[in-house]
């Protein structure tokens, strides 16, 4: 079931919802929700559908989705917190800003766009969480 | 049982091995725009559904661009004939200095169904790729502007990175000055037009077009227009900022020159 969400996600991402990063939310949450190494796989598997559909050189988007999925599940680990919207939105905005942040250190390439899309893949975070756990 | 624990190191270095020949194999572009062409239909159906609902709510706005259009074409066929008659003078008097026919340009439609995964915006898929005659290098364009290049090309499916790309450069010339320089892609302003001379004479408003220098970009492709000038970092030459006329985020459908 999860790789069908993951599948539709990558679908709507790369068509339609052009302006948020579905996939980055939901490698979060499996780190979140499921520990690192859950975060690590669904990272890596992640990373490597989205090496599909981008021209990024091949193998980065798999090491920068796997980072983000360890790290999510590492953070749970350490990090006490009481699951509800704030929590699921405050993870997810934090998540999506550090990514393209490490993003455009390594690469140069900044667009002011990844704020709004931090912001608006965040307020969906909770609904999708809610979704794919379901 | 003892002999399923046997086998566990086995079966792991068999998935372990396979999961590099997998991820390497991923890193050769060839499979990875192979991989590409399965998700060709859904992403054309999802893509397709998005734009005939969207033409669907924006019924009004269209109906009325359409007669607003209607009204230029009037308009546009009385200067059609002066410029027939102008392209016939210069065929005669090309012919008369001995100039070559230059060959006319040959179009291929495409439709565009998917978007870089990152929502950075600067490479668009196509649906169309060898098996349509669309190959590696080939200029893509939109309306009056160029759009990009075709950077992958599957049997059926085929990615374009854009002019907005940081890796696109394109060799352009000033339209009213023609002044050269180098058309790069720039992820926070755009397009930016380097290495213009401190005496050029560029100004706001300025057309761009391709020069055809390089012989990978047709000579006289609209690329945008000048929005401001200023000096570079190095103080050695000017720069321009360029609004790209083509609406790269926007972008539905496109044509691949041949």
């Amino acid at each position: 079931m999860v790789i069908v969400w993951i599948i539709i996600l990558a679908l709507l991402q790369v068509t339609v919802v052009r302006d948020l990063n579905l996939l980055l939310v939901l490698v979060i949450l499996a780190g979140l929700r499921k520990g690192p190494e859950a975060g690590l796989l669904m990272g890596a598997l992640i990373g490597m559908l989205v090496s599909i559909f981008s021209s990024s050189n091949p193998g980065f988007n798999l090491v920068f989705y796997s980072a983000s999925g360890l790290l999510a599940g590492l953070v749970s680990l350490q990090v006490y917190y009481k699951r509800n919207f704030y929590t699921d939105f405050l993870f997810s905005y934090c998540g999506v800003m550090l990514f393209y942040f490490i993003y455009f250190i390594l690469t140069g390439r900044f667009s002011s766009i990844i704020f709004s899309m931090a912001f608006c893949s965040a307020i969906f975070s909770p609904v999708l969480f809610r979704l794919v756990e379901d | 049982m003892e002999n399923s624990y046997k086998n566990l190191p086995l079966r792991k270095l068999l998935i372990f091995a396979a999961c590099i020949i997998l991820i390497s194999q991923i890193f050769s572009s060839d499979f990875r725009i192979k991989i590409l062409n399965v998700f060709r239909t859904p992403l054309k159906l999802v893509s397709g559904s998005y734009y005939a609902l969207r033409d669907v709510s924006n019924f009004k706005e269209i109906r009325k661009e359409n007669r607003l259009l209607r009204e230029n074409l009037g308009n546009l066929n009385g200067k059609f004939v002066d410029l027939e008659e102008t392209r016939i003078e210069n065929k005669r008097l090309r012919q008369l200095l001995g100039f070559r026919e230059t060959e006319k340009m040959k179009f291929i439609p495409a439709m565009v169904i998917a978007r870089e995964a990152l929502g950075l915006g600067d490479t668009i898929v196509i649906d169309k790729g060898k098996a349509q005659g669309v190959y590696k290098g080939m200029v893509v364009i939109s309306g009056s502007g160029l759009a990009g290049r075709v950077h992958e090309s599957g049997r059926n499916i085929s990615r374009a990175i854009l002019i907005t790309h940081p890796d696109s450069v394109v060799g352009g010339i000033v339209q009213r000055t023609r002044d050269e320089g180098a058309i790069e892609g720039n992820m926070s302003s755009g397009v930016i037009m380097k290495y213009l001379e401190l005496d050029s004479d560029v100004k706001e408003g300025d057309k761009i077009i391709t020069s055809g220098f390089s012989g990978v970009f047709e000579k006289g492709i609209l690329i945008g227009e000048v929005i401001s000038v200023e000096k570079d970092v190095s103080g050695l030459y000017l720069r321009a900022v360029v609004e790209p006329e083509v609406d790269l985020r926007r972008l539905e459908e496109a044509l691949v020159i041949r």
